[in-house]
């Protein structure tokens, strides 16, 4: 047992104590450590000014730590056991600087600088990205990189172009640089241990077995789970929520996993969002898809899909999905394990099937026939990194010409993410076409109940949620051409 | 040559490499306290009582003041109406009541929910139209008439009547206001502030805590972004941490969190602006008149000023022959607006242009034809309808190359057809122009002062009264004072901006930083150099300095052949040549200073409002955008295929820079009329407070295929080595990408399209949702 965390910054070892493990790493960078390159803006991780590059274990690839960026903001120092993190200021290599650096100077990268070492943490991050997979730099990649950083100077025109200057074969790559066989050993020996830090009214459990996770969760009350933090991290940030007890679980190996088995993936609790957009890209494209504008890299670096669902918002973008592939959540306890289908998971608004002494361990994602059709929609203010005001999950099943079945699933129009039974009776047995879907729209103006706020009127609701289902219509139309009956 | 070089931001290191400090970057001093503010928890009523025992229960708060701890209690710009904090009334939701001082920051959320604030409620006012009805405003302007409009309106072929309406803005610098305050000797202050207007930062601390004007300095190193929110705002915060430094002796910081900066500051000005406009059958602009109308919140700020530039930029680039433009600021209970790139110029610009889209329905034609017809001339109809004459108009050349440049013609080719197929997908094409005029309108703002000191190493320091927000003033006037002398421009370091070295100074504001401090950088630049050629004639003449005898500074004629070049002084005429180190040496041992000072004041300007006559402005500085977008006919979501920018910048001192002002301005342009909307409750209170639910475009939203070009123009004589002002300017073209919605859903719309601005996809699919099919 262990009772401080252990971290390395820039090159250095630091131990942190339980009284220090609550401190966001922004805040331990910048008031303790005086390391203000790390600027903090909005505090929940939605700008990216405060990026710095991260990387455990888990993230070894070819034997390099294979560094990514992160909200140091919403990051807690007790998430960061056995990582080796690396700030703005330690990108430069001593006076000589790093590659992405210069070409920020020259080519005007920079404006009044304050969003500009998030910037460059992201983007020293992506050289590294590529050239360990041999990758060149275009535009595409850049922007993908860089969707998590703000930029109010620029118009990000001289960012695009910094980035594309950079010559690859100049980069001397930080899993280089500040790859250390002492301190992955270190790392390795360490990472069995369980970690706990208690001080005065709070208490943080880093168990590194499934089996002690679970017997925390029985043992301990009121105990807060997390595995990335990117939502508590932001409820604590701006005072919605004060917390004392903590189960994190992203020391627990086994539970990272993504696996294919049959016609399913198994996915653990603690897998990344950025991890799940890599391994269903062949399966289940579709999906795919959503995740990659479901967030910046930033937040799908650390947040997770069982946190997406566990948070039960009505506007989770991952979750119409899973409704409509009918995915299973894997609750374990002490006394074992219960499958839920999700559709029976919610009760309603931010209430679920979890008893006290519950985990989520997992997520069974079947993996919808490949001629059954899957159109996922996410509709917000803006494309890329935003909630969502609506999103729309349907697959049908079409054969010569008719709705065999269909499911239609809804975010953002209701308290919980929703099925529509109706509007899939509706259709089921039907005739594919444009006179039959026109029918079903109205039907899902019945079974919705939006509200409105700032990301959206009701109105606006819900005439998105009518159209979203033409437009699944029209699009599968135009792409397959399914042939129809008059 | 310095000038007109692409050099690097003179803070380009520091920024990349982090160790640029900014205000809350400053190590704390032992004994630091933190600062924060308690907002209003209603937007409109009388304050009671501050209930504030419990919070000074806790540990670690020291001190709660309130309007009674102020010396004075009254500021604003123009109009000194407005509380520090709440005495009376209180003005908006979040308005300032109160200050916290704690040893941390941490228990200062704590703090702040343990203090009630007693209200007696008052019936709140949100809309521009409920103030005009209820006739509540805080400025009425005095109207610009040209001719005879009623008449000419009566007498066109052709009249169109309307209105307008566009939406505030959230600045969104990153650095939210940030204010640092040394308590010094004899209760004086040192203030560090995020600010663009030292001087007004200056005076607003001195004036909240009683002392005289000499007590205070404030220093500005840098912003974290301004975009005008920092000109008359950054003060109050500033006071704040001053009171608390003065009252408690202690170092005194204030770092306001995104929320916070967000819901308590002012933003754009929404405007709501009444209309009629007379044409011909070819969409000629024969008569306009018009009543703006804009959302100044309860305090007059600066929303007199921005209210009139809007009425200045009702012509955008064309040419109105009677008009008649009327306006009114509204007194509304949302937070008090302020300046924002542009300054109202957008507002007024984007009315006539939404116009013009209007009038190409109308008369069945391209809005690029009507815009064309329109347009100020090179000889003819080349005077505003304020009465001031377009010299050197580049405006017909601008939409010649504009319009081959992004290739308009074919673009509209290719929409005519794509909009046919029908296939979910519907584009639209725009054209928009900005002609910025520049120039504080306030006359008396148009000064400036600088101050040189060069060192016997050959290195120089450069202070003046601009502030380095991002824009590269510094670096331009870096390069200014290095092309002076001949030297590289890294000799140069321009210094922090403090009033102890530069007084009274203007905002850095209304896109005239380099303007006038360059300007006022070159007269001392020059004043040095004259001393400098006065000792070098004298020593190349052999005239003896030995200690007893020295060389004075006296009238020795036209030296203009003595020049300063590549570290070197050489004499043209006669052959002689010295390192610029060594003239420094001798003129320093003949006691000749090598420090200057000097003052600028912009000539020539100067406008009366009665009479509408006159030069509110210095010249303009020009430009025309292409934008084509793409909307999704089911979400009403937009994507910007494509913009074509083309600048007249005159002869840029730095063209890398102005480039990045350029497509920076654009962006922000394009997303005060897409993507950001402001969202209040019903109360008043401001819930797009965060980047959460306030979307400034990001690295994904930029045109899909971004291009921008200057035009040459060596005709700027009234501005520093002919350049000309890039700040605002670009941030009007942003409006191209709004006219292009508008003109995608015209093909869709039997009726003139009636667009509210930001065309948010909401919006769009409300003009949309008539016309879908089910």
């Amino acid at each position: 047992m262990r009772d401080k965390i252990i971290f390395y910054l820039n090159g250095e070892r630091q131990e942190i104590d339980a009284k220090d493990a609550f401190t966001s790493l922004s805040t331990y960078l910048r008031d303790d450590l005086g390391k203000t390159g790390t600027k903090v803006v909005c505090a929940e991780g939605d700008c990216g000014a405060c990026t710095v590059l991260v990387a455990n274990r888990k993230n070894i690839e070819e034997g390099k730590l294979v560094y990514k960026s992160l909200n140091s903001c919403i990051t807690f120092l007790h998430l960061m056991d056995l990582h080796s993190i690396i700030t703005v200021e330690g990108i430069a290599e001593k006076d000589k600087l790093h590659p992405v650096q210069e070409s920020m100077m020259v080519n005007h990268g920079a404006q009044c600088g304050y969003c500009t070492p998030g910037f460059i943490c992201a983007m020293a991050g992506m050289t590294d990205n590529l050239k360990l997979k041999e990758k060149p730099i275009d535009e595409k990649t850049t922007k993908n990189y860089l969707t998590g950083n703000l930029c109010r100077c620029t118009g990000y025109d001289s960012i695009i172009k910094s980035s594309l200057a950079v010559k690859l074969e100049e980069v001397k790559p930080l899993y280089e640089r500040y790859h250390s066989d002492e301190m992955l050993e270190e790392f390795k020996d360490l990472e069995n241990e369980d970690v706990v830090l208690k001080n005065n009214d709070r208490q943080i459990f880093l168990p590194s077995r499934i089996d002690d996770a679970l017997k925390l969760k029985k043992e301990e009350t009121l105990l807060k789970c997390t595995s990335g933090a990117t939502d508590l991290g932001v409820q604590i940030n701006k005072g919605r929520h004060e917390m004392t007890k903590v189960l994190s679980l992203y020391r627990v190996q086994e539970m990272s996993k993504i696996e294919k088995k049959g016609q399913e993936f198994h996915i653990g609790a603690t897998a990344t969002w950025h991890d799940i957009e890599k391994a269903l890209k062949n399966d289940i494209p579709e999906y795919s898809k959503l995740i990659h504008i479901f967030a910046s890299p930033q937040i799908k670096n650390a947040g997770t899909l069982v946190g997406n669902i566990a948070n039960a918002s009505p506007i989770a973008d991952g979750t119409p999905f899973l409704f409509i592939s009918e995915a299973k959540v894997i609750l374990s306890s002490t006394d074992g394990e219960r499958t839920v289908p999700v559709t029976n998971f919610y009760k309603g608004y931010k209430d679920l099937d979890l008893k006290e002494n519950e985990l989520i361990t997992k997520v069974i994602i079947p993996i919808p026939p490949k001629d059954h059709f899957l159109k996922l929609y996410k509709v917000s203010l803006r494309k890329d990194m935003d909630i969502s005001a609506v999103t729309f999950a349907g697959l049908g099943n079409i054969e010569n010409g008719k709705i065999k079945s269909i499911k239609i699933a809804y975010g953002g129009v209701g308290p919980v993410v929703k099925r529509l039974p109706k509007t899939e009776k509706l259709l089921s047995g039907k005739e594919w076409n444009e006179k039959n879907i026109g029918e079903a729209v109205l039907q899902v103006e019945k079974e919705i109940t939006p509200i409105s706020d700032v990301r959206g009127s009701a109105k606006f609701r819900t005439q998105v949620s009518k159209n979203l289902l033409m437009k699944y219509y029209r699009e599968i139309q135009s792409q397959y051409g399914i042939e129809q009956g008059k | 040559m310095s000038v007109g070089s692409n050099i690097k931001h003179d803070s380009s290191y520091g920024h990349v490499t982090g160790t640029s400090i900014f205000v809350d970057d400053r190590s704390p001093l032992r004994n630091e306290i933190h600062v924060g503010v308690v907002g209003s928890p209603y937007a409109a009523g009388n304050l009671k009582k501050i209930h504030f025992e419990e919070a000074l229960k806790l540990p670690g708060v020291l001190a709660v003041y309130t309007a009674e701890d102020l010396s004075h209690n009254r500021w604003g710009a123009i109009f000194k109406t407005q509380p520090l904090l709440v005495d009376k009334e209180i003005g908006h939701f979040d308005e300032p009541v109160a200050i916290i001082a704690a040893e941390n920051k941490e228990v200062l959320p704590k703090a702040r929910k343990l203090i009630k604030v007693e209200v007696e409620e008052k019936e709140p006012l949100f809309s521009i139209d409920e103030a005009i009805k209820k006739e509540q405003h805080v400025y009425k302007a005095t109207p610009i008439i040209k001719g005879n409009v009623d008449k000419a309106l009566k007498e066109s072929p052709r009249t169109l009547k309307g209105d307008f309406e566009c939406g505030g803005q959230e600045h969104f610098y990153l650095e939210s206001q940030a204010s640092i305050v040394y308590p010094l000797e004899n209760g004086q202050l040192e203030v560090h502030s995020s600010s663009q207007h030292p001087t007004e930062t200056q005076h607003l601390v001195a004036e909240a805590v009683g002392v005289p004007f000499h007590y205070v300095t404030c220093i500005v190193k840098r912003m974290g972004g301004g975009f005008g929110g920092k000109e008359s705002q950054a003060a109050p915060f500033a006071a704040y941490a001053g009171l608390c430094a003065y009252k408690l002796g202690r170092p005194a910081r204030l770092a306001l969190t995104k929320d916070d900066d967000m819901a308590m500051t002012g933003k754009r000005h929404p405007f709501k602006n009444y209309y009629e406009v007379g044409f011909d059958d070819n969409g000629k602009i024969l008569a306009l008149k018009a009543d703006l109308y804009s959302d100044a919140g309860p305090y007059a700020d600066l929303s007199s000023a921005i209210l009139e530039r809007a009425m200045f930029h009702i012509d955008s680039a064309y040419f109105i022959p009677h008009a008649k433009i009327t306006g009114t600021c509204c007194k509304t209970n949302l937070p008090s607006n302020t300046a924002f790139r542009g300054f109202g110029g957008p507002q007024g610009t984007m009315t006539i242009e939404s116009i013009i889209e209007d009038i190409a329905f109308e008369t069945g034609k391209d809005p690029a034809e009507i815009r064309k017809i329109n347009l100020y001339g090179k000889e003819t109809n080349n005077t505003t309808h304020y009465g001031q004459l377009i010299d050197h108009n580049p405006l017909p050349e601008i939409f010649e190359k504009i319009i081959q440049k992004a290739d308009y013609k074919k673009k509209r080719d290719e929409i005519n057809k794509f909009n046919k197929e029908n296939n979910g997908k519907l584009r639209g094409l725009s054209l928009g122009f900005t002609k910025f005029g520049i120039a504080f309108t306030a006359k008396f703002l148009n000064q400036g002062n600088a101050l040189v000191n060069v060192h016997l190493d050959g290195s120089i320091q450069v202070s003046t009264g601009a502030t380095e927000m991002g824009q590269g003033v510094n670096t331009k006037i870096q390069q200014i004072a290095a092309h002076a002398f001949g030297i590289p421009s890294n000799l140069v370091q321009v210094m922090p901006t403090s009033t102890e070295k530069n007084h009274n100074t203007s905002p850095t504001a209304a896109s005239s930083g380099a303007d006038i401090n360059g300007s006022a950088t070159l007269k001392a630049c020059n004043k040095i150099k004259e001393r400098l050629k006065i000792v070098l004639h004298k020593h190349w003449a052999g005239e003896i300095s030995d200690g007893v005898k020295e060389y004075e500074l006296e009238d020795c004629g036209d030296l203009s052949h003595i020049v300063f070049e590549d570290q070197q002084v050489l004499d043209k005429k006669h052959g002689h040549k010295i390192s610029f180190k060594e003239a420094l040496s001798i003129a320093y041992f003949n006691r000749v200073s090598l420090g200057s000072y000097a003052f600028f004041k912009t000539e020539g300007i100067g406008f009366n409002k009665e009479k509408s006559e006159g030069k509110p402005f210095n010249y303009y500085t020009n430009g025309a955008a292409v934008s084509e977008v793409e909307i999704d006919e089911y979400t009403g979501e937009l994507k910007v295929l494509s913009t074509d920018i083309l600048m007249d910048l005159g002869r840029p001192i730095n063209p890398g820079i102005d480039q990045g002002q350029t497509l920076g301005a654009f962006i922000q342009g394009m997303g005060w009329v897409t993507g950001e909307q402001l969202y209040f409750s019903d109360k008043g209170k401001l819930l797009s407070h965060s980047p959460t639910t306030y979307k400034i475009p990001n690295i994904q939203d930029t045109p899909r295929n971004f291009t921008i070009e200057f035009i040459e123009n060596n005709n700027n004589h009234q501005a520093v080595h002919r350049s000309k002002a890039v700040g605002e300017p670009p941030f009007l073209l942003g409006i191209s990408v709004f006219m292009a919605v508008k003109n995608a859903l015209t093909y869709r719309s039997r009726e003139r399209v009636k667009l509210v601005s930001p065309a948010t996809n909401e919006r769009i699919l409300e003009q949309l949702s008539g016309n879908m099919n089910n």
